[in-house]
């Protein structure tokens, strides 16, 4: 056991306010530890806590500037109500202050009425900054009974693609390189250990250390910006074609080196599984398992009957009477097409170049070689290929993401020593308690089901389609988990189309700015205008508030309280080898003006709408609290009282919120069995994904009677590039492609806010300016400075001004973030800075992808100056 | 030097489960001869859809939760079954059981009537989540 010293954080002068007070930041997601210097009710410092393993004192730019956000004037102190019936983008709502009481008798009212007449009238919507809300919120909607949560663009954008294939191939929320090992990284537009995303502080300096050993990182992205200036060697491609490449490196791999872990493919995927001619698993009569080949019985067996050395990688077999061959085999013969030349031509990348990486990546990799770590043998694979929001961000964001892990899986690179690890998708459990321990395990195919996951909703086994009853219709799309429908203009034609019984009226809504958030603010605001009734908890008014009817003014995060800061391990917790920690968030200050806290409000809400026992009971199952820390029946107990419970119940009685209160953090050593479980634990990945076949027909089944149409060419159980809707515009003069990139210095929509972070801006070259390559630009007769247009071919634009750059590929166009604010009342540091990238983007099922339902996020533009 | 990794999977006990209760009835269905009872506390959606709370039912000793499961199934028919058990005969996940408040993970629980009546929680949480 190693807690830290309340001595080492947490000081005080006789009689006078000087105390350093160990917390977790929520400027983003990555909600690392920090530590506030509080001097007489003043915080006059925040730094990152030296004492927790995430971030290790090491905090960003985002996260030190905490404190202005905090100290903003604009802060929300006391609930508004609407006096102007209208709304739209451009009505003023005449906001009157109003007390608790009556703004949560109003929404109370409004959320009996629709709890009477059918729960699923309640949508509700909350930010990803704030990560453990997702525990307070998941559980109101479970106790309301509700199944249409949301959370803006978050998800939407950044994860329906890559989660579901963490998920699925890795049991973890994300993946990174194992930094301490890792020999050769290849990140296909990945933001992973450059300042932004989960475990953003850790993975810096995870990141700058593997760098500094000698770890060759290669970035294939079209900007050169904050992962590929600091990498040994940056691969512009065209926006969009990632997949594509990693198709190609798989086929040079695979076909032309001959290079692939033929042991790990068969004792750790599907490879050898039989696969008929109907694209599925040919099944042993009697069990119903996936058959193998058994070369020593030299006959068709079930895949737990026979040893893995033994199961046939390739061939061509008959069994029952039925012709099938091992799915790495048609996974080999399907990269055939792949060639690099094929690839240069889809993502200019030079063919030489990709068959360069390939073989760099192949021989990296030490396909058959073992390492001890802390006295353990383990296989040691040191390449990495990982990916996140800029690979995943289209409508081909299966296979884009599935390709790239491929090239991990083929060398058996996936959650070993120096390989491409998930976020710890195993814990052993706390020593003392036992508690908190998961780990991944077989279904009945023997495929991996992942041991803890964010939601509830679990990438594997694929859910059974059904007719869509949630309005973002992920029961019948149900490999995505965030929907455009939520949003979309044409929602209300599929709703139709599917026989919705019930239509969304009252949203509740957490720090979400979904007009700015999501896609063409038109679209979201005559959705947001046909909701009866809104309610907004925020810290500022926002472009969203003008469509909110109540708004309630929440604590900031130095304000709050919050047990699981950093929980579950497999979303913000440093992957590899160090030590488990577990955080907590606790006040800098104290509330001011009217603020409340989010989760005290919901438990309000709760007891006025008289689900208490059910939000308790929602509590219980989340935190999976047992007695004698179990919330009872319809009890008041106040979040604080929650979190005591819930860390009682982990780390043992004499570890409640007042101790970690005192100690900030608590930690205790990780296992090499932990970190590089894979090869320890008897579970497969699939690398045919078989499922996709039945899954698209019982798709197609519910789907195409109503006339809408699933398109199957993305439900083949191999990946293929299938191209985005930008790289189909023939339009002319729509020369580039354009797409937005996380900033460094800002997070989500709101920072642009914050008065520090918006100096940086202004400083920075790119934060708010268009990039567009020089030389391209410079054909087009654009200045450097100089005030354009970015037009879709719809007519719709945004305005920025043009940076020239040699640092982006010729095709592209970059912006970075989400920033562009007009709403000026609440946000006047904000308003008019940047650029609105999302503006650009379309907002329905054409610019979704059809398997789940990720957003399009590049689009073809015109550049012109204004 | 090359390792299998079915060999590595072979040689580690790392993650061993420990040997979980299976429920054994003292009686078979057949003689059932003493039905006990269990109060059954649904949460949330299942709340509205079982319209009884809470629900007292009479299974014969020796039950487990999927027998709970099974005869709210029988009662409450596909309005109640479709949204706990998925098509392949399995509680979904985010279906969450509780026996006298200890999570119940799997159907085979016993249902142990240590207090009488037994107290069985369920809840579905929201099954969807971003970041």
């Amino acid at each position: 056991m190693n807690d830290m010293s309340a001595n080492a954080v947490l000081q005080s002068r006789q009689g006078k306010d000087d105390a350093w007070v160990p917390s977790s930041c929520a400027i983003c997601y990555g909600n690392c530890s920090i530590v506030g210097h509080r001097v007489d009710g003043v915080l006059v410092k925040i730094e990152g806590n030296p004492e927790s393993v995430l971030g290790k004192g090491r905090l960003c730019g985002k996260g030190v500037s905490g404190i202005m956000t905090h100290y903003d004037p604009n802060r929300l102190t006391v609930p508004l109500r609407r006096t102007n019936p209208k709304k739209g983008l451009n009505e003023d709502p005449g906001w009157k202050e109003i007390s608790w009481d009556e703004a949560l008798d109003e929404i109370a009212a409004q959320l009996r009425r629709i709890h009477k007449e059918d729960p699923r009238k309640l949508v509700m919507h909350r930010t990803t900054t704030i990560t453990s809300s997702r525990t307070p919120f998941q559980g109101f909607a479970a106790a309301f009974g509700t199944p249409n949560t949301g959370a803006a663009g978050g998800g939407l954008h950044c994860g329906n693609g890559a989660h579901l294939l963490s998920g699925l191939m890795h049991a973890s929320w994300s993946v990174v390189p194992d930094f301490k090992y890792c020999n050769y990284a290849i990140f296909f537009g990945a933001s992973k250990g450059h300042a932004a995303g989960h475990s953003s502080g850790s993975n810096m300096a995870l990141a700058a250390d593997a760098r500094a050993r000698g770890m060759k990182m290669v970035v294939v992205d079209p900007m050169c910006n904050f992962a590929a200036a600091k990498a040994t060697e940056w691969v512009p491609l065209r926006v969009g074609t990632d997949g594509a490449l990693a198709l190609s490196m798989c086929q040079v791999m695979v076909n032309e080196l001959g290079v692939f872990d033929g042991p790990y493919l068969q004792a750790k995927t599907n490879a050898p599984y039989l696969i008929g001619p109907d694209k599925l698993y040919v099944r042993d009569p009697a069990t119903k398992k996936p058959l193998v080949w058994d070369t020593a019985a030299k006959a068709a067996r079930p895949y737990t009957d026979a040893k893995s050395a033994d199961m046939a990688l390739e061939g061509d077999f008959e069994v029952n009477g039925v012709r099938c061959r091992p799915g790495f085999q048609l996974l080999r013969e399907h990269l055939k097409k792949f060639t690099p030349e094929w690839a240069e031509g889809i993502t200019t990348v030079p063919a030489a170049d990709i068959r360069r990486l390939a073989g760099e990546f192949a021989r990296e990799a030490r396909v058959g070689s073992t390492i001890v770590v802390d006295g353990v043998t383990l296989p040691h694979r040191p390449a990495a290929a990982i990916a996140f929001r800029g690979a995943q961000g289209h409508v081909n964001s299966v296979y884009n993401f599935y390709a790239i892990d491929l090239l991990n899986e083929l060398v058996g690179a996936s959650d070993v020593v120096g390989g491409c690890l998930g976020f710890n998708p195993a814990c052993h459990g706390f020593p003392e308690t036992g508690r908190l321990r998961y780990v991944p395990h077989p279904d009945p195919d023997g495929l991996m089901i992942a041991g803890m996951w964010m939601g509830y909703h679990y990438p594997y086994p694929i859910a059974e389609p059904k007719l869509p009853r949630r309005i973002g219709l992920q029961d019948l799309y149900v490999m995505g988990m965030m929907s455009p429908f939520d949003h979309s203009d044409d929602s209300e034609e599929l709703w139709q189309k599917f026989e919705l019984p019930y239509r969304p009226e009252v949203m509740l809504n957490f720090g979400c700015n979904l007009v700015m958030s999501i896609a063409n603010k038109d679209s979201v605001a005559r959705s947001l205008a046909a909701y009866k009734f809104i309610a907004s908890i925020d810290i500022f008014l926002n472009e969203t508030s003008y469509f909110a009817d109540i708004i309630l003014p929440d604590a900031s995060y130095l304000q709050s309280t919050d047990s699981r800061a950093n929980f579950p391990f497999l979303f913000n917790h440093p992957a590899g080898m160090d030590e488990w920690c577990w955080p907590v968030r606790q006040p800098v200050l104290p509330l001011e003006g009217k603020q409340r806290r989010f989760q005290d409000v919901l438990l309000d809400l709760a007891d006025r709408v008289g689900i208490r026992a059910d939000y308790n009971a929602a509590y219980n199952a989340q935190m999976r609290l047992e007695p004698p820390y179990r919330l009872e029946g319809d009890t008041k107990y106040g979040f604080d009282e929650i979190c005591d419970r819930e860390l009682k119940n982990n780390f043992g009685p004499e570890r409640g919120l007042d101790w970690f209160k005192e100690h900030g953090v608590i930690k205790w050593p990780k296992k090499p069995q932990e970190v590089y479980w894979r090869a320890l634990v008897d579970v497969r990945v699939p690398i045919y994904w078989e499922f996709m076949t039945p899954l698209g027909e019982r798709s197609e089944a519910i789907a195409g009677p109503r006339g809408v149409k699933i398109h199957r060419e993305f439900f083949d159980p191999l990946p293929d590039f299938l191209p985005c809707p930008s790289h189909t515009c023939k339009k002319e003069g729509f020369d580039f492609y354009a797409f937005y990139y996380r900033d460094v210095i800002h997070a989500n929509s709101f920072t642009t806010e914050n008065a520090w972070l918006d100096e940086a801006g202004q400083l920075d070259p790119f934060s708010y300016t268009i990039a567009v390559n020089a030389d391209s630009g410079r054909k087009k007769g654009l200045r450097d400075g100089e005030q354009v247009w970015v037009e879709v071919e719809n007519g719709r634009k945004v305005k920025g001004r043009v940076h020239l750059t040699q640092a982006i590929h010729p095709e592209a166009l970059g912006i970075a973030g989400c920033a562009g604010h007009w709403a000026g009342k609440g946000m006047p540091v904000a308003k008019g800075k940047g650029v609105f990238f999302n503006d650009l983007l379309e907002l329905d099922a054409t610019h979704a992808s059809p398997v789940n339902l990720n957003l399009d996020l590049c689009a073809r533009v015109k550049v012109t100056p204004v | 030097m090359s390792v299998r990794w079915d060999a590595v999977v072979g040689s580690s006990r790392f993650w061993t489960e420990p040997p979980r209760p299976t429920a054994k009835p003292s009686t078979s269905r057949q003689e059932v001869a003493s039905p006990v009872a269990v109060k059954v506390w649904p949460y949330g959606t299942l709340a509205s859809v079982l319209a009884q709370r809470p629900l007292e039912l009479q299974l014969p000793e020796g039950f487990s939760v999927g027998d709970v499961l099974d005869e709210l199934s029988r009662r409450y028919g596909d309005e109640f079954s479709d949204l706990v058990i998925g098509s392949d005969g399995r509680k979904f996940r985010h279906c969450r059981v509780f026996v006298d408040g200890l999570p119940a993970d799997d159907v085979e629980t016993p249902v142990r009537v240590e207090r009488s009546p037994a107290l069985v929680e369920i809840i579905l949480l929201t099954a969807i989540e971003g970041g």
